[in-house]
């Protein structure tokens, strides 16, 4: 147990370096929990959106009164134990006023409804805090939205006809979490004892009703719900042969528009806890490779009186695991203790429904990379301890034997860390490919930035003519110690890209999730606009001061051809069937809405001219056209009601969806489509919250046919959860380049004491203090300017690829960001550097001959 | 500054197809010369219903109606499907004006069912049928409406009134009424997709059937 001792009396002997080391790989780790802590407290807050929106894991519902058999062969394809379930009836029906009617969703429940989320009603509040939901099962009451409670002109108490019944106006809802479910059918809703409602008289042969029960199931039970609703298909297949009966909703399903957000999101979090940590391996390594090199001479003695290498071996493991453990250690009880402060601290600003609370996952994660993470980092820098020679205590400065390592070992010691590293990735990422494709890039920008610093280093040689001999000095140190050089130019190369990398991702990242300002978000949505109704509508929402935006003709079509193929492929499944040749809404636009982007080929120019020869231009949203198999150039003919119309694919564009303009996927050419029946679409956007309701009656009444759907509620909730994303984004982006920037210093730190004897030598030579710093200057300028350069200009090479496959192509250039990376760590190169030389600089030139 | 242009393609376009119906029957013409072989075109102007919604377009009702008629030997007459999936009433005179230009003999007017299923007003829709029959007649087009009817969980005040609505029509123009255009199909799960309202294929024979039956009387 000697090495063991040895190893704990090393530890508190170097103090110093000890602190460093835990503080450093601490930082990574801090970084790696409160990533993955986040990660999974954004996940819990998105699942759980969904099941209070669904108000349960999983729906059945048919049009038909739900039978033992297909309760039975629901809950036998679930396979789990079920916590509970709520049954419900619900239809539409024309509810009548004092003076006006209004189409409105009728909602029988039990009392088990809502088994997620609340709803708030305006006098009992929290339906689940009170006994308001007991009451309305047990009388002939009803709760109203309150939208129709304005529309109808009730109040509290009233009775209200419905079917032949008559019943009592209980309470208002204010808050409906269900109400978000069908963004089309914009009735609102009327809750009523599941027994009410059975009374009303409504549920006659005929009539259309949807019977439902929701399911709750353990917190623990996981689901693909693509093929859990597959194997729900097969089972209704099996006992209704063709005939489609039930249907089943996941809550997940229900999240689906946001499940691609949050895809994206994890994957890209996952990566970036995995540079922190990576970051936090490199300087931990660097760290330890400037102790190691110090102790040496300590180890040769400790050969010398009869260890083996095998012992010091095994005596600076335990020193890494030992330190490594504690770094974890500590890391962990910071982020314990400071995780959930955050929402305290920063009350205001955490976004809102974010509870932050430490992942023990992420805690075993944490330690298993502190203590084995660490020695697989120090591994290359170990295995020196094989070349190390008693012999060497006779030279000046004991090193390990300079003929290179057996190759074996040097794989050996590197591999790990790569298999560490992919497999790290790969389960971030929750991708083989991705996963793969980034260790890949990440090894191709190690040799492609060895490559350039070794051609940067040679072209130094050639620079060294000149009256100035700091110059001459620097770039001859440069020139002469390429090994060393490229070590550390590869160093600061990766910690730019790593650094740069990460904001320009999160860029990227950011413009897709989050709404960007500079779009007004609409608060209706009008469809079915007739064209003989625009005047009239103009001239009714103009009476409350709004005006119309977005309006985009709307004409429905059938793609019959593409590229004189007609669309008819036997081996599509049903669904591949009905999207192909579906019915699709075109538009026509003579300019593109500043939510749009050309991304390949030309604008048309102007309106498409009869007499011409070429066929009108189409322009198709880019990853429509990628479903589609579609480019530039390709031919799409459809059936413009009754009228073949073809054009050809001029250009492909992005769309921003969440900028929630109208936007459409097949747009043509003005000039093709403009005599073709059409309605129009349109939003009326910066809706006072008092003159909603009154401007929805007004166009409601003045045009009855239009349908007026309230966004905002809708698009408050996504943004909502798009501002809690985009701030982790930001928030775990400052803690990685943190983390880089503790990096950067400790490679500095170590080049320059690796100069310390150049550095005296000079001294010795009556260098002056300026001649010296001027070398060191230059020296670290010239590695540190082009080292960031070719960092930052891999970065972007990098993050474009990486936002091309995980994120869809999502990449955007953000110049202030790259050119504040190269500066800020050329300027960190030099200062740390020159911090580090003044500290040998200050000593005696015979002080630090004797120290060493 | 191109709208003459606009006209002219189209007009070209919908002469085109003319022209090809023309070659398709020219031999049935030249065979019989008969005032009754001279060809007729009839407009389906319909919704969801009409165009077949969740179908093969060869599989929606104003299709199956067009090859009874082939298969009965009445190749002059022609069929344009002008069913638009959630389209109202209010949209049925802005389509016609379309449609009027492919001088269409007879129009079937299948409009509606969305008014009823978004419980849209009644007097609203009589009033937007009423144009379009009244642009129809004005055209020299005749006109069959096909009679609607909402499921009874609308109420029955709403029910009652929507369904009046195109007898009281009929009989203010003398036109001829098919009752209920989903006559043997409604409610009835087997002939219906899963969401309980669109015909699925089986169920749209039976409607081919019925507008077929019905139709027959009024060609010429």
């Amino acid at each position: 147990m000697l090495w063991l001792q040895l190893a704990i009396k090393e530890i508190t002997n170097n103090f110093k370096f000890s602190l460093f080391f835990i503080l450093n790989l601490g930082i990574g780790l801090i970084g790696f929990i409160a990533l993955d802590s986040f990660k999974s407290s954004i996940d819990e807050h998105l699942e759980n959106n969904s099941k209070s929106i669904l108000t349960a894991d999983v729906q059945i519902s048919s049009r038909f009164p739900l039978t033992a058999q297909e309760y039975e062969l629901s809950e036998n394809l679930l396979d789990t134990t079920i916590e509970s379930t709520s049954d419900q009836i619900s239809f539409l029906s024309m509810i009548a006023g004092p003076e006006n009617s209004r189409m409105s969703t009728l909602i029988g429940i039990d009392d088990n409804y809502p088994q997620y989320g609340d709803i708030i009603l305006q006098e009992s509040g929290s339906v689940a805090r009170s006994n308001a939901r007991a009451e309305l099962i047990n009388s002939d009451s009803v709760w109203v939205a309150r939208d129709l409670m304005v529309i109808l002109d009730l109040e509290i108490g009233d009775r209200l006809k419905i079917g032949d019944s008559e019943y009592t106006i209980a309470d208002v809802i204010m808050e409906d979490p269900s109400s978000t479910i069908s963004v089309m059918s914009n009735f609102p809703a009327i809750y009523m004892g599941l027994q009410q409602i059975e009374n009303t008289g409504l549920i006659q042969l005929g009539s259309r009703i949807t019977y439902s029960r929701f399911y709750k199931l353990p917190t623990s039970y996981e689901y693909d719900y693509r093929e859990l609703e597959e194997q729900f298909r097969d089972m209704e297949q099996e006992v209704y042969r063709d005939t489609r009966r039930l249907s089943m909703t996941t809550h997940q399903e229900e999240s689906e528009d946001l499940g691609e957000v949050l895809g994206y999101m994890n994957d890209y979090l996952g990566l970036i806890a995995l540079i922190a940590l990576f970051l936090a391996g490199v300087g931990a390594a660097y760290l330890f490779r400037a102790f190691f090199t110090s102790r040496f001479k300590d180890m040769a003695i400790l050969m010398c009186l009869g260890g083996t290498p095998r012992e010091a071996y095994k005596m600076t493991l335990v020193q890494i695991v030992i330190l490594g453990s504690i770094s974890a250690l500590i890391a962990s009880m910071i982020a314990f203790l400071a995780l959930p402060l955050l929402p305290l601290l920063f009350d205001g600003f955490l976004p809102r429904g974010f509870s932050n609370s430490m992942e023990l996952n992420s805690l075993v994660l944490a330690l298993f990379m502190g203590t084995v993470g660490s020695i697989i980092c120090c591994l290359p820098i170990l295995s020196k301890i094989y070349d190390l020679n008693p012999i060497g205590l006779f030279h000046e400065n004991v090193q390990p034997s300079s003929s290179a390592p057996h190759w074996k070992r040097h794989v050996a010691s590197y591999s790990p860390i790569l298999i560490t590293f992919w497999f790290l990735a790969m389960w971030q990422a929750n991708s083989v490919f991705v996963g793969t494709v980034f260790v890949a890039g990440f090894l191709a920008a190690i040799f492609i930035l060895g490559g350039i610093a070794w051609a940067i280093l040679y072209g130094c040689t050639r620079f060294t003519a000149g009256n100035s001999i700091t110059r001459k000095i620097a770039l001859r140190n440069l020139s002469r110690n390429r090994l060393g050089a490229v070590s550390c130019f590869l160093a600061i190369g990766l910690g730019s890209l790593l650094i740069n990398l990460i904001p320009q991702i999160q860029k990227g990242l950011q413009d897709y999730i989050a709404q960007p300002s500079d779009y007004s978000v609409p608060d209706f949505f009008m469809f079915d606009i007739q064209p003989d109704q625009l005047d009239l509508l103009q001239d009714t929402i103009a009476e409350r001061s709004y005006t119309l935006s977005f309006l985009s003709p709307m004409i429905r079509a059938r793609l019959e051809s593409v590229n004189g193929q007609v669309i008819d492929d036997p081996e599509e499944t049903p669904d591949e069937q009905l999207m192909r040749r579906r019915m699709m809404n075109l538009t026509y636009q003579d300019v593109l809405k500043d939510s749009e982007n050309i991304v390949a080929g030309e604008p048309w120019e102007g309106t498409w001219d009869f007499n011409s020869d070429e066929l009108p231009g189409i322009s198709l949203e880019e990853n429509f056209a990628e479903r589609m198999g579609l480019g530039i150039g390709d031919t799409m003919s459809f059936d413009v009601q009754s009228v073949p119309i073809e054009g050809r694919i001029i250009n492909t564009r992005s769309v921003i969806w969440n900028s929630f303009q109208p936007n459409f996927f097949v747009s043509f050419q003005p000039g093709v489509l403009d005599p073709a029946p059409k309605t129009f679409v349109a939003a009326i956007s910066g809706v006072q919250e008092t003159d909603r309701i009154a401007l929805q009656n007004s166009i409601v009444n003045t045009l009855p046919n239009i349908s007026v759907i309230n966004v905002q509620q809708i698009v408050a909730r996504i943004l909502d959860i798009t501002d809690q994303i985009s701030w982790a984004i930001r928030v775990m982006a400052y803690l990685s380049i943190f983390a880089g920037l503790v990096v950067l210093f400790s490679i500095a730190r170590y080049e320059v004491k690796s100069r310390f004897w150049e550095i005296n030598l000079l001294k010795i030579l009556g260098a002056n203090f300026s001649d010296v710093k001027q070398i060191v200057e230059i020296e670290f300028g010239i590695l540190g300017f082009f080292a960031a350069l070719s960092g930052v200009s891999l970065s972007l090479a990098m993050s474009y690829g990486i936002s091309w496959f995980i994120f869809d192509g999502l990449w955007s250039f953000s110049p202030g960001i790259t050119a504040f990376t190269i500066v800020a760590i050329c300027a960190l190169s030099i200062l740390t550097a020159l911090i580090a030389t003044l500290s040998v600089l200050r000593q005696k030139p015979l002080e630090l001959l004797r120290t060493t | 500054m191109n709208k003459n242009n606009f006209r002219k393609f189209f007009t070209t376009a919908f002469l085109s197809l003319g022209c090809l119906a023309m070659t398709l029957i020219t031999p049935s013409l030249m065979a019989q010369q008969t005032p009754a072989n001279d060809p007729f075109t009839i407009v389906f102007l319909g919704d969801s219903l009409t165009e077949g919604y969740g179908l093969e377009e060869a599989e929606s009702f104003p299709s199956l109606v067009g090859e009874k008629l082939k298969a009965d030997n009445l190749d002059n007459v022609s069929i344009i499907n002008a069913g638009i999936s959630g389209s109202t009433s209010a949209s049925g005179l802005g389509r016609l004006q379309w449609y009027i230009r492919s001088q269409p003999d007879l129009m079937i007017l299948a409009l509606g069912a969305n008014d009823g299923l978004r419980g849209l007003s009644v007097e609203e829709m009589k009033s937007n049928l009423s144009k379009t029959i009244d642009y129809a007649i004005a055209n020299d087009v005749k006109v069959i409406l096909t009679g609607m009817q909402i499921p009874p969980n609308y109420g029955p005040e709403y029910t009652e009134a929507f369904a009046n609505v195109f007898p009281e029509l009929a009989k203010q123009y003398d036109i001829p009424l098919l009752p209920f255009l989903l006559k043997d199909v409604a409610a009835i799960p087997e002939l219906n997709q899963a969401d309980g309202i669109h015909p699925n294929a089986e169920g749209t024979r039976i409607v081919a059937e019925t507008v077929y039956q019905f139709l027959l009387s009024y060609l010429p």
